[in-house]
Parts: C-alpha cells; structure tokens; sequence
C-alpha cells in the first residue's frame, strides 16, 4: 500500500464503477497539510464521486483512500472526526434557525457543553453569520446558505474539508467572501480540497490542481506548471489567438481578414474580432504591420494569454478518447 | 477586498478568542446554563426534532385539537352519559388519545426518516460521528416525547375517571399500555418501511399504503375499544391470555427486528450490519419458546403440537434463512479485524458473524437446535410438566397428551430436514450463480434477490409437487412427486412403498446437496481475524469528542449486551 505519511488526503488507484459506467476510473493524488488542491473538471467527470469517497458516504469498487492516514473504508468514524464535506446540494430542515442547525450539528459531532457553544460561535463568527442565527434557514439567501454549510462542515474543526463547487451560484462579492475564507483555512494548516468545473474560479486560491475528465486523472500540478505545458509543446506552427480592436468599419476589416490565408476568424463584435493566427511573435509583428499598412485603424493587438479555461480545454482534449 | 470582512468577523476558528461583547452570548442564565448541560445528556437528533415539532404547525393544531376535543367530551359525556359516566367518557379519551397514537406519531417518524432521504440530509448526519444506531434511536426517542406530549393532556382527564365508579387501575392501565405499545410498535414499522424504500417515486406509493394502514389501526383500535368494552379489557380467560401472551411476545421481538435492521440499513458499506439482526432472530426464537414452554402448562397438548410447533419453526427460518443466504460473502477488512480471535470464541461467535455462509449455518443452528429443544420438550414432558413439583392445589388440571414417540419424531425430522434442503438449494443457488451474475449490484439487493428467489423455488416446487401427485393416478409417479411435498410427507404414515420411493428419489440428492452446501459454508466458518493497522491501534479510542461507546467489534456488542438495555445511544 503506497500511503504517504504525512499526506492528508491521499487516494490511491480508486476506481468506483456503476455497472458499466466507471465514474471514477484509477484515480490517484494527494494532499498535504495546509495544501488547497483544485479539482476541476467538467460536469459528470467523477468529481462528486470521487468526494463522497472521501467523505465516507460511498466506497470505492477498487483501490483505496485515506484521510489523515486512515482508511475511509475501514475506519470510516475515524475519518468522519478529522473531515468536514460540503456538498453540492444543500439540504435542511424545516422549521430550524441557522443556531439550531449548527448546533444539531454540533451535538451530533459529539461536541458537548462549553466546547459546543465555542465551536458554535467560532464558526458563526467565521462565516459571518452571527447576526443571522435566529434567522429560519428557509429564508437564506443562497450566499448565506452557503456560509453556513461550510459553518456547519467547519464545526468540530476537522483538518480535512473538502467542498464540492462551493463557488457554483455565488454572485462575485460572496465568490470573493469565499476565497477569502478558503485562504484562512488554508493559513491554519487545514488541506483543503476543492471542486469546480470552472478553473479560473480556483486559481487563486489552489496551491495545486486536479484535473479530471470521464473519470481520468489528466494532469496533477501546480497552476503554473498546466499554463506553461502547453505552449512548451507548442514549438512548430502552433496558432494562436489575437484580439483586435478598430474603429474602422467591421465589413471593411473582415474583407480584409479575407485577403489573408493565414488567419481565420474566431469571432467578432462591433469594434473587435477574435482572429486565430500564428503563435510566432515574428509573424504576428508583420501581420499587424500588414493591417497598418491597409490603414486599418487598429488600437489594441493583444494576444490572448494562454488562459486557465484554454490550459483545460487542451489538457482535457488531449488526453480522453 | 479585505474591507469586505469587517473587523468583528475576523475571528479564528481554531482556539481563537472570541470577543463576547460583539457576538451575542447565547445563553446568560445560570438556568439557561443549566438546561444547556442538561441537554448534552440527550441525542441531537431528539433535541432538534422537539424543537421543529415545537414549531411545527402540524404538532401544534393536532395538539390544540386533541385538548378542544377531550374538553368537549367531558362536558358532553357529563350532560348524557348518566350511570355510564366512567366508561363512557373513558372509551371517548381512547378514543381520542388513539389518533396521534396510532396514526400521527408514525407517520411523522416515517416522513422524518424518509424526508431525510429526499433531501439528502442523511448524507450530513451519516458521516458526523453519530452511530447508525443513535441516527435511529434519536428518531424513536422523538416520536416517544411526542407520545409522552399528548398523553399528557389526556392523563389528568384518564385519572379522573379512576374516581369515577366501575373503573378499576387495571383497566386504564391495560388500555394505555395497549396504546402505547401498539404507537411504538408502528413507528418502529414506520422507520423501517422509510429505510428500506428510499426513492421518491416508492415513497409516494409506500406511504399512502402506511397511511391506509395506519388508518385501519385506528378503526380497529375504535371498534376494539367499544365493542370490547374497557371494563371487560384485559381479564382474560385462559386461552384469551395464550393469545395475548403469543401476541405481546411476537409483536415485541418482531419491532426488535425491524429496528435492527433499519439499524443496518443506514450503516455504512464496510459496517457489520448482520451482527446484531442476528441476535434479534436468535431472541425471537428464544421467546417463541419461552412462550410455548409457559402454555405447555396451561393448553391440552394435542396431537401432532411439536410438529405444528416446528412447522411454524421451519416456515420462520425459510425466511430469515433466505435473507441470510443472500448476504454478500465479501468481508470488509474493517469487519474482518473484529473476528472473534481464539479458536471456542470462534466456534461460536462465527455463527453470529456477516456472511452468506456463516449466515446459512446460523439458520440451520437455529432449526436444528429448535428440533431438539422440541424434542425434548416431548419426551421429558411426563417428569416436566406432571407437576409434582408443585403443591397439590396449584397443579394444572390439564397435561399432554402421550408422546407417540416414533409418529412425531419422524414428522419432525422429515420437517426439518425440507427446511434445511431448501436452504442449501438457496445458499448453493447464491453462492453460485446469483453471486457470480448480480456481483455487480449493490450488497443491500443480495438478501431481497435471495428471498424472491427463494420463496418462488419453494412455492415452485411445493405447489407442483402437489399438482403433480393429485393429478397422477399412477401410483408411482404420484408416489415420486409427493416425495417432494414438505406437508404431505411431514404428516404421512410411515407405511408402504412410499417410503422407500421418498428415500431414493429425495433422500439421495438431498443428502448431496445439503453436504455440499454445509462444506462449503463451513470454509467461512473458521476464519480468523486480520490484523489491525498500527495506526489505529495507537489510536484506540480517538474520537474522544464523542464520548460514545463504539461497539464495533463482535466482543464489545456481547459485552455490550448484559449492562446496556436501553441502549437510547447517549450514555
Ligand atoms: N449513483 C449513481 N448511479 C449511476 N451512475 C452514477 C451515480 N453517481 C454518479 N454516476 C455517474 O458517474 C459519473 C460521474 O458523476 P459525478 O461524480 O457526479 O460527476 P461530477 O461531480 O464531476 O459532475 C456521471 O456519469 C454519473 O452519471
Ligand atoms: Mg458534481
């Protein structure tokens, strides 16, 4: 059994297989201690499976995870004192207030007495939720739902969290809230593991990221390391894509597009188009030389960088077939 | 962005301290304080179920109406009933008191349960630190302070019609505890009909059926208690106390067995879920002998009772034995470490241990060991049961019948041996095939599959060994199919060329296939423990924030058994 000692969550050749399907499909990674890991991966990659594993909620069909060195399937209670799991979904109660439900939690963690009442306010201080506890949880807004699910995974302070697109739904202030409080997290040495199908929701926050299609673990790294791997490939007569702006008039610019075989249109609005052309900056000089010289009044030229959304799209691409 | 978060907020989670003249201190009162401790002692899942039922409009307006109702009762049974008064108003607070009883109380602890399903909550509460067992003990502990809410309106009002005349204590008392055991009985129904249909589209359809059930309950509490009469309730005659007793044994131990196993139900895959349903059959069984040892002393014995006794034996183990062929015969390692270890504990705790195999042995045990308990029964009945023992005034008047020793034996043994025949074909049946095709269904479908294909082997081949004899006229043939009919060879003299037919065409195969199907139980059965990671062994008691007892391992839930009887899971 290969177990790093010191990972925090570490999964190794799971495979969890529904008849035929292989949701999840030899999955192999870790997490250290006071590491945020990006899962990402579009919608039915395996990622809420993969979680639920880790939760305790599911068992794998082969292979073997463990939390804090211990086996999810064989020490399941020991697993669940160290983990706190935020779901997709989010499930309550009628007829509860945020305080009852935290501390229904509490309690059911096992949390008694003064330790209850401080882990109850600690994580409602946390989340920001204090001036809410009496509020029926029916009456939450989405956000705040939000905050008190991770409340309520935070309650008997466990090491582990792992979230389960925590960011989906959340308008930018809460989106931002929330990076914030991961951040926290992570600075008080808690591993961190979490889900998202979009990457550049993650980037910030990730010391690392998964990336996961149909099952497969495609690529295991740091952001960095996935921006720069595929423009690394990318030696030979690689395209790239250039967004131009103009105040000419769109039909005369895109005849002009025209006249050219070595670009092709992406996209185009108003005042810009997307064109897709050589990766050579050499070449993208005299192109644009080329526009001037057709007194096409261009203002920006602007290489797309080699964004998150197309380092996934590549990486999931290439690798599933 | 770091503006966002006000200054207030910035709280650490871990140890941090909390300023308290900014969050509200939830509880200021020495009292409140009080009721805080206080309250640690109960499980969560009661003390958030008391708090939503508190709010609840559905609690609410039940019990306004219940306390509107028994007002008016009184005033009317004061204005009409005359000399009936005592029985008059206390068949109407039965009456009353039965339908939160009979039909509210179990339906909301089956909608709390399967609510838990629909909305995913389970999923929270499962992987917190509570147990299964408390998960469903906490439900039942709700819907009990439920029951002791609206008994309360009633008791004053039920304890005023004691001073009324021609009501004795005995009375009341054997109504209410007929009406709280039957509430409790249902709700345990009620729980495990929620974990056992979990989907939605079922649930719908499972509970209107529960609800129609529960409905025909209460009409027949309604009918019981005014044809019966309450003054009349409950002195019985002696074959009217047989019953009741038959009854109070068989209802208790069945809800022992449901609770077990939605127990199991709700357990996690690696848990050992088979344990503990097994110690509920073996009491089942237990008491069903408690109960015909004690009315052995009251009931003529007539012919034929030890095999109508194990026929009922036989029929109760073709089912539960079914299920426990079925059980997957793939141990977790989590399951495997608490093995019972040294070679007598394992002679006898295997039986109790999950598996398919160690499943069927435990059913044949319990047959075999009912053969001989019946067995005994019958031939030691003269010293047993003639009762010199007692003085000469006390003795039972009636005692059994002789013991045709040769008749009975041979019934009995025919009994059980189709019983244990069916089981192999079972277990042979799952080990072999259903095992191999449906490997890739989820464990909990392995019993369920089992029982159905094992009820339609038996209706199968009973039911067409029937036809078969009756529609023969050729003797040999007729000869050859009744050979396979359980009830016709189990009563039929041991006379003629039947016999030795019987013995060739069914003797020879069943001898087969019954050795096989024990041999290769009896490979699970001497299995030892695995060893269990160092890890975990530092670790022994970790999860000390929850100061539960575990009972995990084989030895714990024994030595579980004698010092916790309530076992409400928050000790
Ligand atoms: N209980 C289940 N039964 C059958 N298939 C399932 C089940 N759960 C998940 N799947 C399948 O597994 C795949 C992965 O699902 P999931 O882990 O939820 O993906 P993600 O969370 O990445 O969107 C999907 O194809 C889904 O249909
Ligand atoms: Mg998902």
């Amino acid at each position: 059994m290969a177990r790093s000692v010191d990972a925090m969550i570490q999964l190794d050749k799971v495979t969890r297989s529904f008849g035929n399907t292989h949701a999840v499909d030899d999955v192999s990674f870790h997490v250290e201690a006071g590491e945020v890991l990006g899962f990402i991966g579009p919608n039915g990659a395996g990622k809420t499976t993969s979680m639920r594993i880790l939760s305790t909620l599911d068992t794998p069909t082969s292979g073997e995870a463990w939390v804090d060195g211990f086996s999810v399937v064989d020490d399941p209670d020991r697993v669940r004192a160290r983990m706190g799991w935020m779901p997709d979904g989010f499930g309550t109660y009628p007829n509860i207030n945020c305080e009852e439900y935290l501390d229904f939690f509490a309690r059911s963690y096992g949390l008694r007495g003064k330790n209850r009442l401080r882990a109850i306010k600690n994580v409602m201080g946390f989340t920001q939720l204090s001036q809410l506890a009496k509020k029926p949880i029916s009456g939450l807004s989405k956000g705040m739902k939000q905050r008190l699910c991770l409340g309520r995974a935070l309650i008997h302070n466990p090491k582990v969290l792992i979230l389960d697109e925590p960011a989906a739904g959340l308008d930018p202030r809460a989106r931002i809230e929330l990076r914030e409080m991961i951040l926290e997290l992570a600075n008080e040495g808690k591993s961190l593991l979490i889900s998202s199908h979009i990457l550049s929701e993650l980037a910030e926050v990730c010391d690392r990221v998964a990336i996961i299609e149909m099952g497969k673990l495609l690529a295991v790294g740091t952001v960095d390391s996935l921006l720069n791997q595929p423009t690394d490939q990318s030696s030979q007569n690689l395209t790239t894509q250039v967004a131009v702006k103009f105040i000419s008039d769109l039909s005369e610019f895109l005849d002009w597009i025209k006249t050219r075989d070595d670009v092709e249109v992406v996209s185009s609005s108003y005042d810009t188009v997307v064109i897709s052309c050589d990766a050579n900056h050499e070449k993208q000089s005299e192109l644009l030389a080329a526009m001037m010289n057709s007194k096409l009044k261009v203002f920006e030229f602007k290489e797309k960088q080699n964004s998150l959304e197309d380092v996934f799209l590549t990486v999931t691409r290439g690798a599933v077939q | 962005m770091n503006q966002e978060r006000s200054a207030i907020e910035k709280v650490r989670l871990s140890g941090g301290e909390v300023d308290s003249s900014l969050t509200p201190c939830p509880n200021e009162s020495r009292f409140d304080d009080l009721m805080e401790g206080f309250s640690d002692w109960f499980s969560s899942i009661l003390i958030k179920e008391t708090r939503q039922a508190v709010k609840s409009r559905q609690f609410i307006w039940t019990y306004i109406l219940q306390l509107v109702l028994v007002a008016s009762w009184t005033a009317i049974g004061f204005g009409t009933l005359g000399n009936q008064l005592g029985e008059g108003l206390l068949t109407g607070y039965f009456i009353i008191l039965g339908f939160p009883l009979a039909l509210i109380i179990p339906f909301s602890a089956y909608r709390s349960l399967s609510r838990e399903f629909e909305d995913g909550t389970i999923k929270l509460i499962s992987i917190t630190t509570m147990k299964p067992r408390q998960i469903v003990l906490g439900k039942l502990g709700s819907a009990l302070i439920q029951l002791t809410m609206y008994l309360a309106v009633i008791a004053p009002c039920i304890s005023f019609t004691y001073l009324l005349q021609g009501i004795s204590i005995w009375n009341i008392m054997s109504c209410l505890s007929i009406c709280v055991g039957g509430s409790i009985f249902l709700t345990i129904l009620g729980l495990f009909l929620a974990g056992s249909f979990r989907s939605r589209s079922l649930g719908v359809g499972v509970s209107v059926v529960f609800v129609l059930v529960l409905g025909l309950v209460y009409f027949g509490w309604i009918l019981f208690v005014i044809v019966s009469g309450i003054t009349d309730l409950l002195i019985l005659s002696s074959e009217e106390y047989f019953i009741f007793s038959g009854i109070l044994f068989s209802f208790s131990s069945t809800a022992l067995i449901l609770l077990a196993s939605v127990i199991a139900q709700i357990s996690f895959p690696s848990d050992n879920r088979s344990t503990w349903v097994r110690i509920m059959m073996l009491l089942q069984q237990t008491l069903f002998f408690a109960w015909v040892f004690h009315i052995l002393s009251e009931e003529a014995y007539r012919n034929h009772v030890p095999t109508i006794l194990l026929m009922w034996v036989g029929h109760y183990w073709l089912l539960m034995g079914f299920l426990l062929c079925g059980e997957s015969s793939k141990l977790s390692r989590r399951v495997r470490r608490n093995f019972p270890s040294t070679l007598p504990s394992r002679l006898f705790l295997s039986l109790f241990m999950p598996g398919a195999g160690r499943g069927f042995l435990f059913a044949l045990a319990n047959i075999w060991s009912a053969f001989l308990i019946i067995l005994i029964l019958a031939i030691y009945e003269k010293p047993l049961f003639d009762w010199s023992w007692l003085p000469h005034s006390q003795r039972p008047s009636s005692r059994l019948a002789s013991f045709s020793w040769l008749e009975e034996f041979h019934s009995m043994f025919i009994c059980m041996g189709f019983v244990t025949w069916f089981l192999s074909l079972v277990f042979l049946l799952n080990r072999c095939i259903l095992s191999r095709v449906c490997g890739h269904l989820e464990p909990g479908y392995g019993p369920v599959l089992s029982l159905v294909s094992g009820t339609a082997i038996f209706a199968f081949i009973t039911v067409f060994a029937a036809i078969i004899s009756g529609v023969f006229i050729e003797p040999m043939a007729s000869a050859v199919a009744s050979s396979f009919n359980w009830y016709e060879m189990s009563f039929a003299p041991i006379v003629g060329t039947q016999w030795s037919i019987f013995f060739i065409v069914f003797g020879i195969q069943a001898v087969i296939i019954t050795g096989w199907a024990i041999m290769l139980a009896s490979e699970d059965f001497l299995m030892g423990p695995i060893a269990t990671p160092e890890r975990v062994l530092i670790e022994s008691k970790p999860v000390k924030i929850n100061a539960l007892p575990v009972g995990e391992s084989i030895d714990e839930i024994f030595g579980e058994l004698p010092s916790k009887t309530t076992g409400d899971g928050t000790a």
